[in-house]
């Protein structure tokens, strides 16, 4: 059935736009990628973790992936650049390893002017090609967590850094926390890269200088690998020598690790050492705000067919009493009468000719 | 559809249409205007004599619950911006059955609508004559007629109760707009502005409702698929005469004050309209049901149940006709 009476939107004074930022916090504990979801029949373990042929990068989810229940919440991968003293052409899956760090870079970072690919670096300058970091791991966060970014300064990663049979170990060192809390909105950022964004990494207290980068807008975390090396930490801590163990049960460092054996060893050695991964996400809502006044005249009767029995007002005894209608849906129309938007009230608002109502309607993109 | 939480501060839970997607898809989306509605709201709820007290009359309605916007919805029940806040009567819109030869009148609580002649000769010769109308008739045989009434005996069918419970408020209704589904409707007929319904002052019945015409200027309706065209309203003269022989309320449904009138048909799509021994187009099986025998009626009938929905200019009064398209499948 239409509807008889409309009022006209004011443009100037009945419409307005807003811009909001909500944030959510993502706590991702170490459990989650790693021990929960363990089978030993399984050839690959942790069934919420899923492996591809190619052998590139691994996918981590929050359920067993074979469900449909399961969502993808990040991927990891390891790679070293080209000039990387790691790099060698006998290496397991060289070329791989070469390939994702030079396509991470370069989606993430672009190209500098000679047009070469850049290379990830711990400070926010890339023109100067000091602090480079050729070996490193990424984290890459699903959507579904980071929604548009990452907020500056909340994204929190705690390492284990024990040995691989006690990852988590106790004791002074043992356990890194890597956290961006020196980037801001307006500083400790550089946003001249082409994937937006980035903010350093810092292992705070042991190092001073920054062992990672988190791109907010791409959603990538970006760690050296040197943070499971004696660069970074006391060396007799046991990773140096046990960052992973193989299947064959031999014990690897990093730098072993990252030669000798397949990407997806190693995301399996920092999947084991995951321990708390935490950040806010941002989400960007415009929002278009509807003023709908009704004016103290307006609205205080309906063409409800209970609004009358043998065609006399319910709400009235005498024509003297005051007419009262009950507002519960607001209906949106553009000029041809279509239907465009509905809200509905959470509970009837009484209207009648001693009030005047505004209701404001938000319709968020 | 679930209820919205009503126990803390009052929310606006909104949601665009499926309209209103495709509008913002196609860049077209503007919201110019809004109205107000009170779709969940029984009037009947409203206590007037509430022991407690005239505070505690709506208090059951205010307590209402909400269902949750959805995207494939309309306002049924708009709330009226009336100037005059003394209005104690509202007209009704009500379906006439007693103009006899020109109202048709229901039957098996809808309206039939013939596609075709035999169709209508079947079914007069079955129900008895004014039981249908023919699809797309202009004249010479019955008509969905409408009046817009206050359908109360406490005011009584005279010219001064016209004047004030209708034309003084502001409520004479001089239009009906027509919505109907554009699937099986082409437009609706109506009737022309020199239409009279009126008695004379010895009782007889002195209205003409003239030759109707086709109304194809059609706007688009808030749904997908339906279309709104305007008829025209007259003002009725139907009133209680003095020492008169008929009493008025022998043309009029209304107990009360009749304010305007008007008589609509409708033109259905050609293609429905085949006759008995032709192939039936299908839209008669996939929105109705075919080969069916109904008490009194020789042969069997397709039927096509769909409805018109009416709202009046002024007063606003609506109604939701309920139509059956039929055509006769066999004659035995």
């Amino acid at each position: 059935m239409a509807v008889k009476n409309f009022e006209t939107l004011n443009t100037s004074t009945d419409i307005t736009t807003t811009r909001t930022l909500l944030h959510e916090a993502i706590p991702l504990t170490g459990t989650i990628v790693s021990g929960t979801y363990y089978e030993t029949r399984k050839p690959t373990g942790d069934t919420n973790i899923k492996n591809y042929s190619h052998g590139m990068f691994q996918s981590v989810y929050d359920y067993p992936y074979l469900s449909s229940s399961a969502n993808h919440i990040f991927d990891i991968s390891i790679g070293y650049a080209n000039s990387s003293g790691l790099s060698s052409s006998a290496n397991e899956q060289n070329g791989k390893k070469i390939n994702i760090y030079n396509m991470m870079a370069q989606s993430l970072l672009g190209y500098d002017v000679s047009g070469n690919i850049e290379t990830f670096e711990s400070d926010l300058d890339l023109s100067d090609n000091d602090n480079q970091m050729l070996e490193v791991c990424f984290i890459n966060f699903s959507r579904l967590l980071t929604k548009d970014q990452i907020k500056k300064g909340s994204f929190s990663l705690q390492l284990g850094t024990g040995s691989w049979a006690s990852p988590f170990a106790t004791g002074p060192g043992y356990g890194i926390t890597l956290t961006d809390l020196s980037a801001s909105d307006d500083s400790g950022i550089n946003p001249n890269v082409v994937a937006g964004e980035y903010g350093l990494l810092y292992n705070s207290p042991f190092t001073a200088s920054a062992v990672g980068a988190v791109f907010y807008q791409a959603g990538v975390a970006v760690i050296t690998a040197s943070v499971f090396s004696s660069a970074s930490l006391p060396s007799a801590y046991p990773v140096n020598k046990q960052f992973l163990k193989d299947q064959a049960s031999t014990l690897y460092g990093v730098t072993g690790a990252f030669k000798e054996l397949p990407i997806s060893s190693s995301c399996d050695a920092i999947r084991r050492r995951l321990y708390n991964l935490s950040f806010n996400n941002t989400t960007e809502l415009n929002s278009t705000v509807y003023f709908c006044r009704a004016a103290s005249t307006n609205f205080n009767y309906s063409a409800n067919p209970t609004y009358t029995t043998g065609s006399k007002l319910r709400v009235k005894s005498v024509a003297s009493d005051t007419p009262v209608s009950y507002i519960t849906t607001v209906g949106l129309y553009n000029s041809n009468n279509e239907l465009l938007a509905v809200a509905k009230l959470s509970e009837p608002l009484k209207k009648d000719p001693t009030n005047e109502i505004t209701l404001r309607v938000r319709l968020d993109y | 559809m679930a209820f919205l939480d009503n126990s803390g501060d009052i929310i606006l839970d909104a949601v665009l249409t499926e309209t209103g997607r495709r509008r913002m898809a196609a860049g077209k989306f503007k919201i110019s205007k809004f109205a107000l509605s009170d779709d969940e709201i029984n009037y009947a709820l409203y206590n007037k004599n509430h022991p407690s007290g005239s505070t505690y009359a709506d208090l059951e309605i205010l307590q209402t619950p909400i269902l949750e916007a959805t995207t494939e919805v309309n306002l049924y029940t708009g709330l009226l911006s009336l100037s005059n806040l003394n209005i104690l009567y509202m007209p009704e819109l009500l379906q006439n059955e007693k103009l006899n030869g020109d109202a048709v009148k229901q039957k098996n609580n809808t309206i039939y609508v013939s596609v075709n002649s035999e169709t209508q000769a079947a079914i007069d010769t079955g129900f008895g004559s004014g039981y249908n109308v023919l699809a797309g008739q202009t004249g010479g045989g019955s008509a969905i007629v409408l009046e817009s009434c206050i359908n109360n005996a406490d005011v009584s069918m005279t010219s001064t109760n016209q004047d004030s419970y209708i034309v003084s408020t502001n409520m004479l209704d001089t239009s009906l707009s027509v919505t109907f589904n554009t699937n099986f409707i082409t437009y609706p007929l109506g009737i022309a502005s020199t239409a009279t319904f009126a008695n004379n002052t010895d009782g007889s019945w002195a209205g003409s409702i003239g030759t109707l015409s086709s109304i194809t200027s059609l706007s688009p309706s808030e749904r997908d698929d339906f279309s709104t065209a305007t008829a025209t309203m007259v003002k009725a003269g139907v009133y209680t005469q003095e020492g008169a022989t008929v009493d008025a309320t022998a043309y009029v449904k209304s107990s009360g004050i009749v304010g305007s009138m008007t008589a609509i048909n409708i033109a259905v799509d050609p293609a429905l309209t085949t006759t008995t021994g032709q192939t039936a187009d299908s839209r008669w099986s996939k929105f109705g049901s075919t080969g069916q025998s109904i008490t009194s009626l020789a042969g069997t009938y397709s039927t096509l149940p769909t409805s018109l929905e009416l709202m009046t200019d002024n007063s606003g009064a609506t109604l939701m006709l309920p139509i059956t398209l039929i055509k006769q499948d066999t004659t035995s």
